[in-house]
């Protein structure tokens, strides 16, 4: 029996249990398509499931170029993430996909963005693919179409801002009446419409004896009852059975607090007093004639006329605990306290991190944007990174009268633009004598027979020269910057003659601090701030040195100065985090570091200040610039009605501004060539268009702020002064700046600009031994790295007004990671608590240079030649080491404690790889000039982790050179101005430089270095290179009317007496100057005439066509003037440019700009009209319409139609075509029968039917509605 | 008597089997009560099924933008936001990923609770013949339309249940997913226009909303529309005009 028992018990189980399995197996979605069959997913699966394209096999998209037959990056049409119109490569494209292979999407046709629409439904959507749309296509992304206005729908008491067709069908769905009653209101904005609904008439609808409900009149009708406006159910007069009540509600679309009477209907609104007031239950008393009317009657226990915009809102008093003295809702108020500042509904407020402006934005902060939205505070994080700052607005101007009110909004931070200009033409301001001497040397050349053979050639030269040689200055940097958003100008006044002027972010960006590809451009940008102080002396006559120039560098302002200077470029140089924990990311060499006293000060930057916020800045340039007008200024042209941009949407107002800079920054050229993240292989990038963003300015400090290499630490093992030191540091740093841009030595030789640069390391030899030599006082600015280790991690957690993101977290300490990003359990840590494991050191393998290999110790290796000896002098040697972990490394020419190491190796950043170039002079150089350097060298190296861990023993690098004679010419390392140029240009500046002292000369024939005819001006002396990567020599090469190749070479050695032991170059370095054949020009500029239209704004392309110049032509436009151009979207290789605008009516001017690469310019301007038309049928003028403006001011109508014999005609005012339904006015274009073209038209009728007539102007303009409704008799 | 007396262990197995299987029916019908069952007549309870399979349909569509199962999302607090607009470029404004997001919403309802449907409809019918009626059915058809306060279905399906004849039903709910979708079609116009939008003046005046706005480290903005009537939250996610984390690449 127990047995049985136990028996049943367990199929009882086993039954039960079945149940259960079954359910948990069918909790998990099990997808049953595997990760393969995924990946096989073609063009066709992804449309189908996407659901709305139409693509057939006949339709043009079939004839793109598809994925699997491209190797590039570029624009895919449908990605295996399931993403449209993206920037990616191949691989990540569905391989039957679409793909334009390094193309942007929005200038390929399958990617095309245009309105989206169904006029049925009235609904239009902006900036659709073609192929993801499933009704009408427009190629207009703004959707300027008639039936995309937006209106205040009524319906009844409630009010939607909609387009009209949307009205239509919301009209029907609340039965509003038949479609011909659609009460749709234009001219209202939508913060009117919503006011509108509290507008509305309302009263008493008896329905049928005793039944009465509270509604408006429209609604009434519906319900065929009868309607007594103004009154209430509970009116005596109209014998209903709704009988007044203490009961309370909110009312929706309503703020206040309403009386219900006994059938449920809205009353008047709550007021205490009137509680058993029968004549307040009669009729109407409207909010303005109630308690506490004009307030927002926030927390009254006693009266319901609530206003949100006033401070309250209809809120159950249950809910909020709230004793009210009858019913059961209250105006609960809408404001909020913070910070123990008060602040109305929908005020809003910049929230900071630390202090802002000035620089002085703390590594790691955000601008975060407040705001109070019914009694709660709201967080509104602007962009990471600094890229937008919150700007805030304390009173505006409402007719006349000022009104105090905050507002707030996130805009584009424009730190990037005050950058740029530091690269452009600063301060060209031609001396006196510089105009002399550019007279002189012109005028020498136009006597030159082979390039002006007759005498009018000379003639134009010389007249050329004059005018080109007298000209002034040019736009100073320093106004520019103080006329550019968020731009400031830095004056660093050191010492007499260590100042200058630098243009500076307001508000500095941040660096994703992490990210090796961002940490690299860091590099570059910090390296801006690497500057070098040269304080010259002079021998005391008595003895002792006397400070001639610079004395000020010596004190310990330098490295204030220069340090502010550094981290007003970005997160760069000693700066302290959101808590306020320092790290100094800078070397000064020569002079004072930073005090402490100093660094306490630059740690309160952490500490908002209160009241500190940043301001609305001047907006109406850019916005002019880009044809968008908007905020205090609206300019008119030409006198006529200017049709403002549309900032009557809600939304807009200050965040509108910003929104409208982040999509008119003139520094867009950036934006075009930019690159999806992930996706462009770096190799790809061109050095060259790199450079030119961040200018020659910064260049020549790129190799001072990267990877400061063996010179200088040469020089102190080695016994010299430190100006000598100094000198060997420059040196090294260009080529380890070199390496950066490069990432193979391949690349990198091959590469004229940025070849290894000089080795100074000789130079220096000779400088040791002055009496008074000058000290070079060096500030080298690096890319800012979190403090060591991970203590600080958890504050990043503990703000829920401030949530943490990986940037925050990151610069709270180097081992901070954020752990879970997207889950709800985001969270900022430290990576590896109690880390006991030092960094280990490896060398890199996969680095290799000419003639060179590497050998491996012990704790290192040794740089070789070939044959395992010496390397050749001047030979460019790679280093490169791999960690264990993400470290920092460091050497010095001595065994050094980590911290007192000087030179860092690849930079101070968190890496795996680091690498370094430097090469190393002959030592005869040195030798005979009495140094008695024998060429060998050791690095030690050291490096250490995130936590402070150093790598064990020392790592070892070794190297030689080999001894002897110097039998090496001079190499041409470097060259500025050579390359394309002007049409117009008659001679060109050149500068070339040496990696070792020489006399260069030049001549149009491949010659010898004696025979040629011309000498190159080498100015700089042993020991004193003008330039970062070696010894400049300057020259003036004259231009012919065409292309010239022009030889150059050198020889090394100057100070050698006996030219035999000279070394010439057997070979010349070959330039080529190429002018065009024509100068740039602007053949044609479209719109030019009037635009006539039937909508508020337009779409409209400026296309621009220009010929001749150079390659690649840029252009530009601006509706302001030259002074702001904003890059054309479609520009570059092409000939026709085209940008997509969107215009308003009115007179028009815009100016264009185009050039080439050769610098020429050429300018251009357009002039049009855009109108509004009328589709009403008339006949005669219309009103308004001036004498002359036949056919200017209206769009196509029907000025006149009659019937005769059975034929209706139509006379219209243009050239369209016309089609006629039966259904009803809104019929399809597609569906209407033909009546055909012109502007006088004929067709046969039907006795007794009514025509629907709709005509369609020659632009494809087409009304919303018929132009004629008419019935045949 | 004697028997039982020495069936102790027996007498209580059987007790606690019996509470078990009590507790189960209990369980069944407090807890897990199907709602076909719980209104009087079938096609009564087939109209409150079929509010409840709405109601859930909604809610959850809600919660992934009107998609059912989207490819292309962003994983934000442990959900997969769907993309309404993205770019992966910097300085671009984003494409618009699905047009006509309303249509979208009404197609995907429609599609997620077809089941649910059919299965209210099976059981009412099931539950007339169980009463005793002559029931007839045909094809039966849906037609989900979102509108200003409400979302209604219409279903076709002709039915006779002994000499009455259905031929359409139509059920509503009512639900603020009108003017949800209608906002966050506003603030994708605002994204793919202008880059970003002013979701605090939207809170201004539509006061039963609440809108959460979170821009992401690397671009992506986080948007939560919230109906504090309802409780129903629509969320999805926008990349647009989107700055590099640094100077540039």
């Amino acid at each position: 029996m127990n047995r049985k028992i136990t028996a049943g018990f367990e199929m009882i189980l086993m039954i039960g249990m079945l149940f259960s399995f079954c359910y948990f197996v069918g909790f998990e979605e099990v997808s049953l398509v595997s990760g393969a069959e995924k990946e096989k997913m073609t063009i066709k699966d992804f449309l189908d499931k996407m659901g709305g394209g139409k693509l057939t096999e006949n339709q043009t998209w079939k004839n793109y170029p598809i994925s699997m037959n491209s190797e590039g990056a570029g624009c895919c049409f449908a990605s295996n993430e399931g993403q449209v119109c993206g920037t990616t490569s191949p691989e990540n494209c569905i391989s039957d996909s679409p793909f334009a292979e390094g193309a942007l999407c929005a200038a390929t046709s399958f990617c095309e963005k245009g309105c989206c629409y169904d006029d049925k439904s009235g609904t239009y959507d902006k900036n659709v693919l073609k192929f993801a749309c499933p009704a009408k296509w427009v190629k207009d992304p703004n959707c300027n179409l008639p039936g995309a206005r937006l209106g205040c729908c009524v319906l009844g008491s409630k009010t939607i801002f909609e387009t009209e067709g949307q009205c239509e069908v919301d009209s029907l769905v609340f039965a509003m009446g038949d479609d011909d009653i659609v009460d749709w209101r234009t001219g209202v904005d939508e913060g009117a419409c919503l006011f509108l609904a509290a507008e509305q008439k309302e009263g008493a609808c008896v329905i049928r004896e005793g039944e009465c409900k509270f509604v408006s009149e429209a609604e009434c009708f519906s319900y065929g009852g009868d309607f007594a406006e103004g009154s209430l159910c509970t009116n005596p007069s109209l014998n209903t059975s709704c009988k007044m009540t203490k009961q309370t509600k909110c009312v929706d679309g309503k703020d206040g607090v309403y009386f219900v009477d006994s059938c449920g209907n809205v009353g008047n609104i709550y007021d205490s007093s009137r509680v058993e007031d029968v004549s307040y239950w009669d009729s109407v008393v409207q909010y303005n004639d109630s308690c506490g009317a004009g307030e927002g009657n926030g927390d009254s226990p006693s009266c319901g006329n609530c206003n949100r915009f006033a401070g309250g809102i209809c809120a159950s008093a249950s809910e909020d605990n709230f004793k009210v003295e009858v019913g059961s809702f209250y105006c609960r108020d809408t404001s909020c306290m913070f910070d123990g500042v008060k602040y109305d509904n929908g005020e809003s407020w910049c929230v900071y991190d630390g202090a802002i402006g000035n620089g002085n934005d703390v590594v790691g902060s955000r601008h975060w944007k407040y705001v109070c939205s019914q009694g709660v505070v709201q967080i509104e994080p602007c962009a990471d990174y600094r890229n937008q700052i919150c700007v805030q607005s304390k009173e505006f101007e409402v007719d006349g009268k000022k009104v105090e009110f905050d507002n707030a909004a996130c805009i584009a931070n424009n730190w990037r633009e005050c950058i740029n200009l530091n690269s452009e033409d600063a301060d060209e301001v031609r001396t006196e004598a510089e105009k002399k001497a550019c007279t002189e040397s012109r005028t020498k050349l136009c006597g030159n027979y082979t390039l002006y053979p007759s005498n009018a050639d000379k003639i134009n030269c010389l007249n050329l020269a004059a005018s080109d040689c007298a000209s002034d200055k040019k736009v100073r940097m320093v106004d520019k910057c103080s006329a550019t958003l968020n731009c400031r100008v830095e004056k660093v006044a050191i010492a007499d003659k260590f100042t200058f002027d630098v243009c500076l972010p307001k508000y500095p960006g941040g660096f994703a601090l992490n990210d090796a590809r961002y940490q690299t451009t860091a590099e570059r940008l910090c390296g801006m701030a690497s500057q070098t102080c040269t304080v010259v002396r002079a021998s005391k006559k008595w003895g002792g040195c006397r400070y001639v120039a610079n004395q000020n560098c010596l004190s310990e302002t330098f490295g204030q100065e220069m340090n502010d200077f550094c981290r007003g470029l970005g997160d760069c140089g000693g700066s302290v985090n959101i808590v306020g924990e320092w790290s100094g990311n800078y070397i000064i060499r020569n002079s004072p570091g930073l005090s402490e006293s100093w660094i306490a000060k630059l740690s309160i930057f952490a500490t908002p200040v209160p009241g500190q916020f940043a301001e609305v800045e001047d907006y109406s340039e850019y916005l002019a610039a880009a044809g968008v007008w908007g905020g205090a200024v609206t300019p008119t042209v030409g006198g006529e009605e200017e049709k403002s941009f549309d900032f009557t949407s809600i939304g807009v107002g200050v965040a509108g501004l910003g929104l409208a800079i982040g999509a008119a920054n003139p520094d867009m050229k950036g934006a075009i060539f930019s690159m999806a993240r992930n996706f462009i292989p770096f190799d790809k990038i061109l050095p060259e268009s790199f450079i030119k963003v961040i200018g020659p300015y910064s260049g020549a400090m790129i190799g001072a702020g990267i990877g400061f290499v063996v010179g200088q630490m040469l020089g102190q093992y080695l016994g010299l002064s430190e100006g000598g030191s100094m000198l060997m540091g420059l040196g090294g740093a260009a080529i380890g700046a070199a390496y950066m841009l490069s990432p193979t030595m391949t690349v990198m030789l091959a590469t004229p600009l940025f070849w290894v640069g000089v080795a100074l390391i000789v130079i220096s030899l000779f400088f040791g031994r002055s009496k008074c030599p000058p000290i070079e006082v060096d500030f080298e600015c690096k890319p800012w790295q979190a403090p060591v280790g991970g203590n600080d991690c958890e504050e990043c957690n503990d703000d829920p007004l401030k949530p943490c993101s990986r940037y925050r977290c990151e610069s709270l300490g180097a081992g901070c990671e954020l752990i879970n990003e997207g889950s709800g359990d985001e969270l900022c840590v430290d990576g590896n608590p109690g880390d006991a494991t030092p960094p280990i050191i490896h060398r890199q393998t996969g680095i290799d240079f000419e003639g060179g290999d590497y050998e491996d110790g012990e704790n290192g290796f040794s740089i070789v030649n070939d044959r395992g000896g010496c390397v050749l002098a001047y030979t460019p040697l790679p280093i490169g080491i791999v960690t264990s972990e993400p470290a920092q490394c460091k050497f010095d020419v001595a065994v050094k404690d980590f911290d007192d190491m000087v030179f860092s190796l690849g930079g101070n950043s968190y890496l795996y790889n680091h690498t370094a170039v430097f090469n190393l002079p002959d030592p005869s150089h040195g030798q005979s000039q009495g140094s008695n350097w024998t060429g060998d060298l050791s690095l030690y190296v050291k490096c250490r982790d995130r936590y402070g861990l150093e790598s064990p023993g020392i790592y070892e690098i070794k190297t030689c050179v080999i001894e002897g004679e110097d039998v090496t010419a001079p190499k041409i390392v470097a060259s500025e101005g050579i390359g394309n140029v002007g049409f117009d240009v008659t001679s060109k500046d050149v500068m070339i430089v040496t990696n070792e002292l020489a006399t260069c000369k030049w001549d149009l024939r491949d010659v010898d270095y004696s025979e040629m005819g011309n000498d190159m001006v080498c100015g700089d002396s042993l020991g004193a290179p003008s330039n970062a990567l070696g010894y400049v020599c300057n020259g003036v090469f004259a231009i012919g009317n065409s292309s010239n190749n022009y030889y150059v070479r050198c020889m090394d050695q100057p100070w050698e007496n006996d030219t035999s032991k000279r070394n010439a170059n057997a070979q010349s370095f070959v330039f080529n100057l190429v002018k065009p054949s024509s100068k740039i020009s602007i053949d044609k500029i479209k719109p030019d005439n009037i635009i006539e239209i039937n909508t508020d704004f337009t779409t409209i392309d400026l296309k621009v066509a220009t010929s001749g110049g150079g390659v690649n032509h840029f252009c530009s436009y601006s509706f302001s003037g030259y002074g702001s151009m904003i890059e054309m979207f479609e520009t570059g290789d092409a000939r026709t440019h085209v940008q997509t605008l969107n215009v308003g009516t009115g007179a028009k001017k815009i100016y264009v700009e185009c050039s080439d690469e050769n610098g020429d310019v050429a300018r251009g301007l357009t002039e049009f009209r855009v109108v509004q038309g009328d589709f009403n049928v008339q006949g005669g003028e219309e009103e308004g319409e001036e004498e002359g403006e036949e056919g200017i001011s209206s769009i196509i109508t029907i000025t006149r139609i009659w019937e005769e014999q059975g034929r209706m005609n139509l006379l219209l005012n243009g050239a369209g075509e016309c089609r006629y339904s039966f259904t009803g006015c809104k019929f399809d274009w597609e569906d209407g029968v033909s009546i055909g073209e012109g502007d006088a038209l004929s067709f046969s009728v039907d006795y007794g039917k009514k025509y629907f007539i709709q005509c369609e102007d020659k632009y494809g303009n087409l009304p919303s509605r018929c132009l004629a409704e008419i019935v045949a008799i | 008597m004697k028997n039982l007396m020495e069936k102790k262990g027996q007498v209580t197995i059987f007790i606690l089997i019996g509470i078990l299987i009590v507790s189960a029916i209990l369980i069944f019908f407090l807890w897990a009560r199907p709602t076909f069952l719980s209104e009087g007549s079938g096609v009564k309870g087939f109209e409150g099924c079929v509010a409840d399979a709405m109601e859930n349909g909604i809610s959850e569509l809600e919660g992934k933008a009107g998609f059912i199962d989207a490819d292309f999302t962003y994983t934000y607090q442990g959900e997969e936001l769907t993309y309404l607009c993205y770019t992966n470029n910097f300085y671009e404004t984003c494409t618009v990923q699905v047009p006509f997001l309303k249509n979208v919403f009404d197609e995907n309802l429609e599609v997620l609770i077809r089941e649910e449907v059919d299965a209210c409809y099976e059981a009412s019918l099931n539950s007339l013949k169980d009463q005793g009626y002559e029931v007839v059915s045909g094809a039966v058809n849906y037609n989900v339309e979102i509108e200003p306060g409400v979302v209604r279905l219409e279903i076709d399906a002709p039915t006779s249940v002994g000499t009455s004849r259905f031929a359409r039903f139509n059920v509503k709910v009512n639900s603020p997913a009108y003017e949800t979708v209608m906002i966050a079609t506003s603030i994708l116009q605002f994204e793919t226009k202008y880059g970003d939008s002013d979701v605090s003046a939207m809170m201004l005046y539509y006061p039963d909303y609440y809108i959460e706005k979170t821009k992401r480290g690397e671009g992506t903005t986080v948007y939560v529309l919230e109906n504090k009537v309802f409780g129903d939250k629509f969320k999805f996610a926008s990349r647009s005009l989107v700055f590099p984390a640094g100077y540039d690449l």
